[in-house]
């Protein structure tokens, strides 16, 4: 075996073979970072740290679990809650964490398009990460279904008969989904698979996707401004710090990083331990009765804007029922946001406080966003309805009028 | 300042959606149906002075309405509601005179022997019914209760009430009626002293205290299972079989082991308290427990549906005492480490 005689201490023997100073350089110690970030910054280690939390926790359950419409509500609801030790800890983790991974999920996403992180280069970023909000929204619903409760059984139902919308095949489509003709058993297992297996796999992928391609472009920053990373480090190793823009990751970042986390996990538990109902919906603990149709369907919190949007459209427009265009316009809604580095068709990357236009376009999207999502879970009164659908109809709008809007801005050179 | 900026947009817009999405959501789906009113008789008044308000409101109007056969049908409808009233009025105030008669427990023990023993139990006082559970069940939907904590569970009042006309003071007139009869009869043929007898002897056997458990099995378990409470030997089945109740009920009482999670304590309460006001027609009675037994039975139910709710709050001290101190230490070190490493 080849010894390294030069290096001077000498290395060690996986060093030489695995080259950790090398990876700890490339992922710690020169992975540089702007200097103007905000606490923003750090939601995406607050997310890795919850899928983790999630993976484990998951992995506890599933010990336990049996994805069998005889069995589930018993095995979560018994077995897990109240006989194994501590199992209801990791299913308040599991159920909590997924409703905050996808508030975190909200806000990192909103902060991408505040500071316009998308475009010039990091659309590969923009889309791994939509695709990540996608597959764990498959997840977080996959998972919604297993403890065969009241809530599983008729969101399942409204959701998989969603397809019977698409043309030609749509009814056969359900079928296919479903494995059988109503949501049943095979539907139970197969929904466990993609939870526990698909989802994940595909999850793991597009994080390392996600954060391999942000090294190559390298993350935003307050100001927009356009970093060259190679001629800051090197001003920061040679021991101008006060005048470099940039940071290594370690320890700088990541002790700002530990810092969030802290502060994170501390309210992530009290949430789980005093908080928790928010996350578990008391209609989910009656078991899944398919003759008895819950007075109320609605689905978690995170899904309500988009399922406000699909059920707003109460009337027939120019002969086209009213529940194909809420069709349409969910699937508009949802696709819209993986368009955005292309429908903001201003090249510079600017926060959007310095964006003439594009500031009212972001606090109208998110003041909708929170009206969509409020009126997804209310009763469907004559009032709520209209409010619903202008509020559906606005959101359509503000993606139309981006291009036009981030255009305007670029001609009139504004900025 | 600027993260402290940050912070207050993103909490201002994640209460609000909180508020949306919680309370004021609940507050919408489940609407407020009044206080819970442990006097049944206010209560039914109560309930009734409302009807009739609106049943004012509605005969203002009528003299706009020009179809005649609504104008019958409303004049008829009002007549009926006045009619109830005063039927409540009455039936209420006949109880509150068998009330304050001086009742004697040795007649009250003989009356029973004669006008309860068929059907009913006294295993306090070795008193047999001459129906065993299995026949009753099939025979009547359901089976009859054993009467020994009667005294402890119900008011005098509720007890009058229910010996006078079963399914007037228990709510499930609409159940019954000529097609279907309820499986005891009106005792109001009774002399009013023999009533008041019969409820002194209640009384008087009744138990100093009970507990969640044993309210439960005597005022819910005839009808409703409660599994978790005993998964390994299945003990806490409903008397009364799926196949039996459905006929009486006309559908299948669910299993309460998480109702304590499906439900807020205050629908719980609220549900035993007066079924028809939170679940229009349905088959359950009122059940009568006064306000002592009914919280204990709630009680119960969050020991069997939330068994681990002590462990989970002393160890969810421990966890946020341990993250309050680990975020304090990151804190120093992340401060340390911007001095060190930015400013020097």
């Amino acid at each position: 075996m080849a010894k390294n005689q030069n290096s001077n201490p000498p290395k060690s023997w996986l060093d030489q073979r695995l080259d950790l100073t090398g990876l700890s350089e490339k992922l710690m110690t020169k992975y540089w970072l702007p200097k103007k970030i905000n606490f923003l910054w750090t939601m995406g280690a607050i997310l890795l740290i919850i899928l983790i939390l999630l993976i484990i926790s998951g992995l506890f359950l599933t010990m336990y679990y049996k994805p069998d419409t005889a069995q589930a509500f018993d095995s979560v609801n018994y077995t897990i809650m109240q006989e194994v030790s501590y199992g209801w800890l990791f299913r308040h983790i599991h159920a909590v964490g997924a409703s905050v991974l996808f508030l975190i999920m909200y806000i990192h996403l909103f902060t991408g398009i505040y500071y316009a992180s998308y475009k010039n280069g990091r659309e590969i970023i923009w889309l791994s990460g939509m695709f990540l909000f996608g597959i764990f929204s498959i997840a977080g619903f996959s998972g919604y279904i297993l403890p065969w409760g009241q809530m599983s059984y008729w969101a399942a139902t409204v959701i998989t008969n969603l397809f019977s919308g698409v043309p030609f095949a749509g009814e056969d489509l359900v079928i296919w989904i479903r494995g059988n003709f109503n949501v049943s058993d095979p539907t139970l297992t197969r929904f466990f698979m993609i939870h526990i297996c698909l989802a994940p796999m595909i999850i793991i992928f597009l994080v390392w996707l996600h954060l391999y391609s942000l090294r190559i472009a390298h993350a935003n920053n307050e100001t927009g401004e356009k970093i060259n990373f190679k001629e800051e480090a090197h001003k920061y190793l040679n021991k101008d710090k006060w005048n470099s823009k940039v940071v290594p990751f370690w320890p700088v970042c990541f002790a700002k990083d530990i810092f969030s986390i802290g502060v994170f996990l501390f309210l992530f538990f009290a949430l789980v331990f005093f908080g928790y109902e928010f996350a578990l919906d008391p209609v989910n603990f009656e078991q899944a009765k398919p003759l008895v149709t819950p007075n109320h369907i609605y689905p978690e919190w995170y899904f309500l804007w988009s399922y406000e949007i699909l059920r707003s459209f109460f009337f027939d427009i120019f002969g086209i029922k009213a529940a194909n265009i809420g069709l349409i316009c969910f699937c508009i809604s949802n696709i819209v946001f993986f368009m955005i580095p292309w429908l903001d068709r201003n090249p510079k990357i600017l926060p959007a406080h310095k964006r003439p236009l594009f500031k009212y376009w972001f606090w109208l999207l998110i003041i909708d966003f929170t009206i969509l999502t409020i009126f997804g879970k209310l009763p469907l009164t004559k009032i709520n309805l209209w409010i619903g659908f202008i509020a559906s109809v606005f959101f359509i709008i503000l993606f139309i009028s981006l291009p036009f809007i981030s255009k305007y801005e670029n001609k009139k050179g504004i900025l | 300042m600027k993260n402290i900026k940050i912070i207050s947009i993103l909490l201002t817009f994640i209460f609000i959606t909180y508020y949306g999405i919680v309370p004021y959501a609940n507050s919408e789906l489940f609407p407020y149906k009044g206080p819970v009113d442990f006097d049944f008789a206010s209560n039914d008044k109560r309930e009734h002075i409302i009807k009739l308000k609106d049943i004012k409101n509605e005969l203002e109007n009528i003299k706009k309405e020009e179809n005649f056969a609504n104008k019958e049908i409303k004049i008829k409808n009002a007549k009926k509601e006045i009619n109830n009233f005063k039927k409540t009025v009455i039936f209420w105030g006949n109880v509150n005179t068998i009330k304050d008669l001086e009742g004697n427990k040795a007649k009250g023990l003989k009356q029973i022997k004669l006008n309860c023993m068929a059907c009913h139990s006294i295993k306090k006082l070795n008193i047999k019914s001459e129906l065993d559970r299995k026949t009753a069940n099939e025979t009547y939907g359901i089976v009859p209760p054993d009467l020994s904590n009667a005294g402890y569970l119900y008011s005098k009042k509720f007890l009058i009430g229910f010996i006078l006309n079963p399914t007037f003071t228990g709510k499930t007139s609409h159940k019954f009626g000529i097609e279907k009869v309820h499986p005891m009869p009106n005792f109001n043929f009774l002399k009013q002293q023999d009533i008041s007898d019969i409820t002194a002897l209640f009384k008087a056997i009744s138990p100093k205290s009970l507990s969640g458990k044993e309210i439960y099995i005597d005022a819910c378990l005839r009808c409703h299972s409660i599994k978790y409470a005993d998964m390994r030997n299945n003990t806490m089945q409903a008397y009364s079989t799926e196949k039996n109740i459905i006929k009486y009920m006309d559908s299948i009482p669910p299993d309460l082991s998480q109702s304590i999670k499906s439900k807020s304590k205050w629908y719980l309460s609220s549900l035993i308290n007066n079924p028809q006001k939170e679940i229009p027609g349905t088959s359950m009675p009122r059940v009568g427990l006064d306000r002592n037994a009914q919280n204990k039975v709630i009680k119960y139910l969050e020991e069997v549906g939330d068994s681990k709710k002590l462990e989970r709050e002393s160890t969810g001290i421990l966890v946020l005492l341990y993250f309050l101190i680990f975020s304090a230490f990151a804190w120093l070190w992340k401060e340390k480490i911007e001095r060190d490493e930015i400013e020097f």
